[in-house]
Formats: C-alpha cells, structure tokens, sequence
C-alpha cells in the first residue's frame, strides 16, 4: 500500500466518521430521560429501576450512567451550569446544597415535597439535609453511617467477647488487640484509623470528637446560611490527643506502614475499625476467613452517630421535569432499595418499607438501621465551602498525628486545632458564609 | 541489517577495520544486550505484576501478604471485563477516536511543521511559540470553556465531538518542524526550479523524507487519543458512545478499586495499542530502506 | 529574476496560507479562545456554581503568591520536572544510541519500552504503590537482599517525590528512546563513514556528529519533557490516593492544586490564576531552552 493510498484513506474516513455515529442535541427521542449516578455500584439499583420504570411507561426510555465520584464532580461540574446536565442527578448532600444556591436546582414539585415531608418515611433529620432555604429539592435515596467493625477472632485471641461502647474501651481493647514482631513493628493494628486522605480524615477525627463536645467540626450559625467552627477548644484537643496517643509512643495501635480501613480489614491487618455498611458485602467476597461483626458507634459524654444522605435532584435546566421526578420516585421502590442494600450495603433512606428479609439474610445490617436509645444522628455541615473546608482542616489534623512531639502534649494539641479553627474561619468568610 | 547503503556491513554508528574489531564488536554488542536487557527488568516488572494481578481471584489479591504468581490462575477478571455490556462497541468507538485523531494529528503536523521549518512569513515565531504555548496550559483548566463551544455546535454523543479536542497536537508540529529543518534547501530549491508546485514538493519530497518521524508521530497520536479519560467523561451522555477507558470505569467503585478487573482491563488497553505499534513500526523500517536515496 | 523570486514569494505566502493557515484556525478555536478565556476568568470570581463572575482584579493572584500550598506545589512539581527531565532524556539518549549499534534487535526492545508508555495510569501507579509497599514491597525484599535498610517510601515525605520521580520516568522512557531512534536514524552514514576514514573514534564520532546533527530532536525533548513534567497530576493523585490500602503522604503537584481548587473547592477563577501563572513560568523556561540550544549550536 502505497503512502498515497494510506493518505487518501485516511482523510475519506477523517472526512466520512467525523459525523457519523451522533445526533445533534434536539433531535430527543421521545421520552429519554438521562440519569447519572455519583457511584459506580448504582448501576445494577438503577438498572432495576429503569425495568420497573419502562414497565410502567412503555413509550419511556432511560439512559442511565454511573461514574466514580471525583469523575461524577468534574462532569457535573462542566454540564449543570450549562444546562446539559442529566435530567436526574443522584448527588450526595455536599453537592445539594451548593447547586441549590447556585440555581441549578430549583425547589421541588408539590407532591414531591409532601412526600419527603410525610411522617415516618424518612429519618426525621433527613428531609433538611435535601433542602434549601426550607425547600425541598431532592428525594433522599440512601445513606448510612459508621458502625464498629471487629474480628472476632482476634477479640477472642485477647480473651474479648463484646465490642467495646465506650470511646476509652475501644483504647484500652485497641491496645489489647494489636500485635507486633519482634523488632517491635506493628504487624497488627488495633484499631484502624485514618490516616491519609483528608476530606474522610476530618469526618473520621469527628467521630470522636463528637463524642467529647457534642458538636460537629462546623455548625450552623443563627443566621441560614452562615457557619463557624467549633474547634478551638479543650474537647477537640483531647480527640486530636486520643489519636496520637494510638500512633506514637507505648500505646501505638496502628502504623502508616499497615493496610488500613476495610482492605486492611479484610486482609486480617487490621483488628477494630469504624466505617459504613458497605464493608459487610466488600469483606464477605475479598476476605471470607474473616469472622466479623459488628457494634454501635463509641460513645463518651455525648453519644452522637455520623450519617449522610444521597438524594436524587432534578436540575432545574431540565427538559422533562416531570417524567424525571418519577423516575426517582420509583427508584425509591423496595425492589430497587433490597438491591442497593443487599448488593453494596447501603443503607436506604426510606424507613416506612420493611427490609426484614433482608436482615434475616444478613442480620449484621441491623446495627446500621436501629438508631439505638439515646444516640443522636448528625450529619455534615451543608456549607457551600464544605468540601475545601473538610480538607484542609484534614490536612492540618493529619499533619498533626504525624507529629510525635505532640504526645502528651494538649498545649501543642490545642494549638494544632486553633490553627484548624483559623483556617476554618478563614475560609467560610472568603465564601461569605461565616457567622455564630 | 540493511540500515545503510554504506559499503561496510556493521552498524551505522562507528566503524572499524573489520579484521581485530570483529571480535570487539562482538563483545560491545553483549554488553549493549545485557545493558538493555537490566533496563527491561525495571520496565517489564510491573507489567507483569498487572498480568499476573489480573489472574488472581479477589480474595488473593487483597492478602496481606500477596503472591506473584497466582495460586489460583482464574480468567473470572478478564470475563469480566471482556463480557460488560457493549464491550466491543467500546472498542470498535476506541479505535475510531484514535484512528481519527491519529490521521488529523499526522495531516495538521506535517502541514504546520513544514510551513514553519521551510517558509518565512510575518509573525512566523510569534505563531510557533503561541502553538506550543498551548500545551503548557493543562487541558482540564480550559475544558469547560471547550465544553461550551461544543455545547453551542450541538456536537454531544459523536465522533466529532469527542475528538474535537485532539484534533490537532503541538507536540506534533514542533516535531515535524525539527524533523523538516534537516531537509536541505537545495533540494528543495531544485525540485521548484524543475518547476514543482508547493504542494508537489509536499507530497514528492517532503512526506516521503518524513515517513519515519511521521510514524513515531502517529503512534503517539493514537497512544494519546486512546488514553484520553476526562474529556469523553464529560462530552459522552449516551453509553453507546463510551470509549474503552470510559467503560472500564465501572471497577473503580466508591471506596476501593477493584483490582482483579482494572489490571485485566489495563492488559485490554495494552494490547491493541502494541498491535498498532508494532504494524507501524515494521512500515517505517520498510520505509526507511525502500526509499535507498535517504539523503 | 527578480520576478522569479517575487511569484516564488507570493507562493510561497499562498502555500503557507492554505496549509498553516488552516491548522492556526484550528488551535485558535480549540485551543487559543478558551485558554484566553481562561486568562479572563483568572481575574474573577468565577466559580463552576455562581452563574455570574464578578471582576475581581488581581485579587487571585494576591491570595496565591502567599498561599502555602501553592508554593509547595511548585516547589514539587520543579523538583520532579528537573529530575525527570535529566534523567530520562540521558538515559533514553544512551539507550538509542545503544540500539543504533544493534539495529536488528532494535525493534523488539522498543516495543518493550514502549509498554509502560501506553499501560493506563490507573492501574500503572496501583502497582507501583504494592512495588512500595513497606513490607511486602519487591523494591524493599530486594534492598534487603542487598543488605540496605528498608524505606518507607510512601509513608515519608521526603521520599515521596522520589516515588514519583521513579514511575515518572518509567513511564515515559521508551518515548524518548524513540523519539531518539528517530532522530538518530536520519543522520546519514556517510558522515559517520567519512569521519572513520579520517581516524575517528566512537566517543569523537558521538561528540562531533551525533550531538550536533541531533540537536533540534534534542531540544524538541528537552522542550516536550519539561512541559509533560510540569504536568504531572495523575501519578501524585493515584498514588496517594484516598482509596484505601496503605495509606501514604500526599505530594502537591501543580495541576493537582489547580485540579481541586477548579472542581473540588469550585473556585475556577483562583484555579485559572495559577494556570496562567504557571503557563507564563514554563513558557520563560522554555524560552530559555531555545535560547541556550541554539547559542550552543551557533
């Protein structure tokens, strides 16, 4: 073949496919309505809900896709200011409240809002965490906070039975727990924390936090839409103290060196450690010698427990509003929730349907679903600067545990959390958002 | 070894009287084959860990204390991978991208690299350094201001669309600049004086002279085309449209990455693109000798 | 003659016209209308969810010359460039003037070092992060072997970059190894011929033909190398990536910092001031290179 044949043919298919293959935007086919999920374990919970869906409404057609998180932030990024973005968006509640200001997402439909707000069908904190200004704008979807993971091998290896409830049990078992070789390396961790990644390390450094004041990292101010922090105090600095004492010094229960979270889990590296009901189905497929179970989140003075909320939004650019506002209805069906429940374990939002069966399938959920008495469920400060928010203060803790001049050291520790007061502060009042 | 017309047999780079040199050669030639051979060891490990990865069964590949070769050899990764709905259309849609911005890369090079090597015009180094300057600025920054751009022509969910943006490479005029500043001016001043046109002189002597910068040039084009990730992200709403890249997102699930598939689907990648390179390469071998007169 | 020289001129500006012509169209729409967008919105508040960007001056690039994380991106990121840039081009420099003389094997080599080139980021610097791994990494079962301490190679931050630097270079070695096999192909023989006749040696032969003649490839791989390094974005993220496993230390790099002030943090505006900063530095780096290269050709 010579060059001048390779040249022609290359230019006839850069002049012929160059247009083939697509539609120009406006040429709908009747009835499709996009959707895009913001994980990608969505995908076999949607696909249910486009059967149920298309059954229903013959002449309708779904496309639905699935992205991983940080790829689901960029495309919704590009397209929703535009006007392209799919007709129902499934976004975590980080992401509601900032579209909602912005004007992305508009306030719901009548019934819509009657149907978050009726009594018993959601968790009661639920509705405002998919809201804007009183104004419903999503459907809650699914959600689920941190349990307690433990071996039980290992608990009874150290002569444990029960999962320990209290934030100094979970030290004392953590330190019981771990193991170390002979050079004195830990091969082991007692308890898993989080080390790495800032954005989940604020969230995970909060559960215990917590525990000791009975705030969250930020809090609302008196005013909507205004915020400050509430980390420059002796309860933040004793939480900051509480890790480092498990990473430094003669209590050292976990290492940067170890696998962590649940790969660790699963592996068998790691003993105790503190995360959502997605771990059940993960570790019963990668590490099924692994005899687990689990408790309820640790309590101390106050006993409050994480959970989050991912909602199905309706853009307001969309051209089939209605059409879309269904389908997140019957993605909220019970045949699509045991899917998403069995499947990746997470844990649906409506709690008027009954999951009974799957519980008896898999009775570990319960701990995820039962909020037990006297425990209080909070969730994440809806700022519009959540996210820059949560990572540098977790850049700034995780600084922190690897600084072991900070053992025993509150004065240094409390200096460390005033800084992340600082810079907290600094950042809601460069967003006009800051106010106590 | 046919790299030269010369009259000596060895290897382009230095000669020698053949009779002493022979066996000096031979023992350079040993040491160059051990040298490079070490170099493979860094650059094929961890190939052949994502290979070998791709053979274990989940379990295995989240022990502490992993194995390099499986224990259980299971082709449950690549079922995987090679049974996702659709997957040969996200190949077929792969190939397409890559071969369209392969051919526009290599028309839009040769064609902006030769007019900056051998012409002078108003501008000319203010244009080059402008083309070049718009590989420095990183793609995601000014992707959205694209998006737009598309967005207005109605581009969504096409070819076109999708390979709107490398269309054209910087790096590929540059390259086929520094290629054509070798080209003596005699010969080109001699191939106008018997009265070729410009764009004779192009196809006739140009092109040709070029095959083997030009190849190198398409197999990076296509390299980059394939790997492209964030811009069909974004462009693509319908999944008959997803390149392979796309489709093989569904392993990266929200808290993990699912080992076992992703290293099978990065030996999917692989393949296709060794296949190409390896049908480029052998035309510019042959390109180099067929054409005898290379200079 | 004079109208000779004056229809080849007024053909040659037509020819450049009809070929150049349509390829700066093409980069000025796709490239060069948004980036001067981008340069606007760099003065503004743009933020991807507040529909209406206000004009803000040089606010930008106020809060950015005294934020600390930028600086230690680009601090980073000059690092890993330089490393990377040196290093791979003298290696694959090496390694193609190394194949010339092997020529019939030459191809099965650089298919093989092409491997990395093409293997997908993702999946690439996953490895790379169990080749680390403090335990059960090869990289430290073979310093063992050797009888060298162990490193934590992931969980220091000192050594991070080097991790870095490490899958950088080799990722994008068997690229510049062709790119030099290229170039070293259309030197013709028969300099090389007629110098041996006049008693040259290997070294001579390299110093007096090789370099010189290979100097415009030589600079195309300074220039494309700098500017891929400073780009380094997906192996820092992946390989101190929230996904769990062994955790290790973060190192800001440049694209990563304006990558998530951009679409993390959604302040588009600050994102494309640090764009444009870093387009100007690398563009004055570059500068630099045509300048040093051609002097030394001269």
């Amino acid at each position: 073949m010579n060059k001048k044949g390779l040249l022609g043919i290359c230019l006839l298919l850069l002049a012929s496919l160059l247009f083939a293959g697509g539609q120009k935007e406006g040429g709908a086919i009747a009835g499709k309505i996009n959707v895009w999920g913001c994980f990608t374990e969505l995908q076999k919970p949607l696909e249910k809900a486009v059967e149920i869906f298309t059954k229903e409404n013959p002449a309708a057609k779904v496309e639905v896709l699935v992205f991983d998180l940080r790829d689901f932030e960029a495309k919704v990024a590009a397209t929703a200011p535009v006007g392209q973005a799919a007709d129902v968006i499934i976004m975590d509640h980080s992401l509601t409240r900032r579209y909602a200001k912005a004007g992305i997402l508009e306030p719901a439909p009548a019934e819509i809002e009657q149907l978050v707000k009726t009594p018993g069908r959601y968790l009661t904190i639920a509705p405002s965490k998919c809201s804007y200004q009183g104004k419903v704008v999503g459907l809650p979807f699914f959600g689920g906070g941190p349990a307690l993971f433990y071996n039980k091998d290992y608990f009874a290896e150290a002569g444990l039975k029960d999962p320990p409830k209290t934030v100094d049990d979970v030290y004392k078992y953590a330190v019981k727990l771990r193991k170390m070789d002979a050079s004195g390396k830990l091969t082991r961790a007692g308890l898993s924390i989080r080390l790495t990644g800032p954005t989940g390390g604020t969230e995970k450094w909060g559960y215990i936090q917590n525990q000791y004041l009975g705030k969250s990292v930020v809090v609302d101010g008196k005013k909507d839409g205004t915020y400050y922090p509430v980390l420059d105090n002796e309860e933040s600095a004793r939480a900051l103290q509480w890790h480092i004492k498990l990473l430094h010094g003669p209590d050292k229960s976990d290492d940067w060196a170890l696998k962590h979270d649940a790969e660790g889990f699963a592996a068998g590296e790691v003993a105790m450690f503190n995360r959502e009901a997605w771990v059940i189905p993960l570790v019963k497929e990668k590490g099924p010698n692994i005899n687990f179970d689990v408790g309820y989140m640790q309590r101390d003075k106050y006993w409050r427990i994480y959970d989050w909320l991912v909602s199905a939004c309706v853009p307001a650019s969309g051209k089939k509003k209605g059409a879309a506002w269904k389908f997140a209805e019957v993605m909220q069906r019970k045949e699509v929730m045991e899917i998403l429940y069995l499947d990746s374990g997470w844990i649906p939002s409506r709690r008027d349907l009954s999951f009974d069966n799957i519980l008896a399938k898999e009775p570990r959920f319960k701990t995820f679903i039962v909020v037990p008495p006297g425990a209080e469920i909070y969730f994440d400060s809806t700022a519009s600067s959540y996210t820059e928010l949560w990572t540098k203060v977790g850049e700034i803790i995780q600084a922190g545990y690897r600084d072991a001049g900070l053992l025993n050291n509150m004065a240094g520790c409390r200096e460390v959390m005033k800084k992340a007061n600082d810079t907290a502060t600094q950042i809601l009042k460069s967003n006009n958002e800051y106010g106590e | 070894m046919k790299s030269s017309n010369s009259v000596y047999p060895q290897a382009a780079v230095g000669h020698r009287p053949v009779a002493r040199r022979k066996r000096k050669i031979k023992i350079h030639k040993v040491l160059i084959h051990q040298l490079l051979s070490a170099g493979l060891i860094f650059i094929l490990v961890p190939f052949f860990w994502i290979l070998f990865t791709s053979l274990k069964n989940g379990e295995e590949i989240l022990r502490a204390t992993p194995t390099i070769w499986p224990e259980k050899l299971t082709m449950d990764n690549y079922n995987a991978v090679v049974t996702m709905q659709q997957f040969p259309l996200f190949i077929l849609n792969s190939f397409v991208i890559s071969t369209l911005s392969m051919a526009s890369v290599l028309l839009t090079s040769i064609l902006g690299g030769y007019a900056f090597a051998k012409f002078n015009f108003p501008l000319k180094n203010f244009f080059f350094i402008l083309i070049l300057a718009t590989a420095i600025v990183p793609f995601e920054v000014y992707m959205v201001s694209v998006y737009v751009t598309v967005g207005k022509l109605g581009f969504f969910d096409s070819y076109f669309g999708i390979v709107f943006p490398i269309l054209i490479m910087s790096f590929g005029v540059f390259f086929i600049r520094q290629f054509s500043l070798a080209i003596p001016n005699e010969l080109l001043d001699a191939a106008r004086i018997d009265g070729g046109s410009e764009f004779w002189i192009l196809l006739r002597v140009v092109v040709p002279l070029c095959t083997t910068p030009l190849m190198a040039l398409g197999i990076f084009a296509f390299a980059e085309a394939w790997a492209f990730f964030i811009w069909p992200l974004i462009i693509v709403n319908t999944k008959g449209m997803y390149t392979i890249e796309l489709g093989l997102m569904q392993f990266h699930k929200r808290f993990y990455m699912d080992h076992g598939p992703i290293s099978a689907g990065a030996i999917v990648s692989v393949l296709p693109m060794l296949i190409v390179f390896l049908l480029l390469r052998r035309r510019f071998i042959q390109g180099v000798t067929l054409s005898g007169m290379k200079l | 003659m004079n109208s000779f020289i004056r229809n080849a001129k007024k053909n040659h500006l037509l020819f450049v016209l009809c070929t150049l012509g349509p390829v700066l169209l093409l980069f000025i729409f796709i490239r060069i209308i948004p980036i001067i967008r981008t340069a606007y919105y760099s003065f503004t508040n743009y933020s991807l969810v507040i529909p209406k960007p206000a004009l803000v001056g040089l606010e930008n690039y106020k809060t950015m010359l005294q934020e600390p994380n930028f600086w230690e991106a680009f601090k980073n990121t000059a690092i890993i460039t330089l490393a990377c840039v040196f290093v791979t081009l003298t290696v694959a420099l090496v390694f193609s003037v190394l194949l010339r003389r092997i020529e019939r094997h030459s191809p099965i080599y650089e298919m093989l070092y092409f491997i990395p080139v093409v293997t997908p980021w993702v999946p690439a610097t996953v490895i790379w992060r169990w080749l680390y791994d403090v335990k059960f990494g090869l990289i430290n079962q073979v310093l063992e072997q050797l009888k060298l301490p162990n490193q934590a190679w992931l969980q220091n931050p000192e050594q991070v970059i080097y991790a870095i630097i490490l899958v950088s270079i080799w990722k994008t070695l068997g690229y510049y190894m062709i790119i030099f096999s290229v170039g070293l192909k259309n030197i013709p023989d028969i300099y090389y011929e007629a110098s041996y006749i006049d008693g040259a040696s290997y070294v001579k032969q390299f110093r007096f033909i090789t370099i010189p003649l290979l100097k415009p490839i030589v600079l195309f791989a300074m220039i494309m190398a700098s500017i891929q390094f400073f780009q380094t974005f997906t192996v820092s993220y992946v390989i101190s990536s929230e996904a769990q496993g062994s955790p290790s230390y973060e190192c800001k790099v440049m694209v990563w910092e304006i990558y998530r002030n951009g679409f993390n943090f959604y302040k588009m505006g600050y994102a494309s001031a640090e764009a444009m900063v870093l387009l100007v530095f690398i563009l004055i780096f570059i500068l630099i290179q045509f300048r040093v290269v051609r002097y030394e050709v001269e």
